[in-house]
């Protein structure tokens, strides 16, 4: 989930919003609450300080970048994020628990196996394609 | 299916396609186990099958998970046409 976030009023992202579509959210800072909580606030104090922060899952900051090259910053933000957040599943390990749905709505969790039955999840790219 | 069902397997197939096209899916193929649903990829991305440079699907793999809810086996090498006796085959070499 990326949000854009600065002091402008929801009235100026909207503006900002239609002419560049970002396709996420703009956070209307206006007290700069936020910036001061982040302490990513200019010297001058009547402005945020371009700062992207990686929050993952659990709520932690997994990094802080205050160098935002804004051509690049898409891809870069991407690669922080894998790199910080991405964790590899391995042979051995317990598998993650989680709840998932099938094609009737009936729900699965996967702990709820535990001691009864295997399981495999066959993981594959489309219907209708074998498999 | 039936060796799968003695050697007490639960099999899913996991897409990002919505329950109506998985419906479709088995009604076509006459498939004997449950697709779950992963539009969001949080399934795909949890286990691994999600593929970064493709963010639309999933790749091909099957997560084998023994009933003490370990990983077993990442099999990602799956021959579609042999995969419900291979992981057969697998599951018996566990027991």
């Amino acid at each position: 989930m990326v949000y854009g976030i600065s002091k402008d009023d929801e009235e100026s992202h909207r503006e900002f919003q239609k002419e560049y579509q970002f396709g996420f959210s703009l956070l209307a800072d206006t007290d700069l609450e936020v910036s001061r909580l982040y302490s990513s606030i200019r010297e001058d104090g009547n402005m945020s300080s371009r700062t992207t922060f990686v929050i993952d899952k659990a709520g932690y900051i997994r990094s802080i970048n205050r160098e935002v090259n804004i051509p690049e910053h898409g891809s870069e933000v991407l690669e922080s994020v894998q790199e910080t957040t991405q964790y590899q599943i391995r042979a051995g390990q317990l598998a993650p628990d989680f709840v998932a749905y099938d094609e009737n709505n009936i729900g699965y969790q996967l702990s709820a196996f535990k001691n009864k039955k295997s399981v495999v999840l066959s993981f594959y790219p489309m219907d209708m394609t074998p498999g | 299916m039936s060796q799968i069902e003695d050697l007490n397997i639960q099999v899913f197939g996991v897409s990002v396609q919505d329950a109506k096209s998985h419906r479709k899916f088995i009604d076509r193929n006459n498939l004997n186990f449950p697709l779950l649903v992963d539009t969001g990829r949080n399934l795909s991305l949890l286990f691994g099958a999600a593929d970064k440079k493709n963010s639309l699907t999933s790749s091909r793999m099957a997560i084998y998970i023994d009933k003490a809810g370990k990983i077993a086996n990442i099999e990602r090498k799956l021959n579609t046409k042999a995969h419900g006796a291979e992981l057969v085959e697998f599951f018996q070499s566990l027991n």
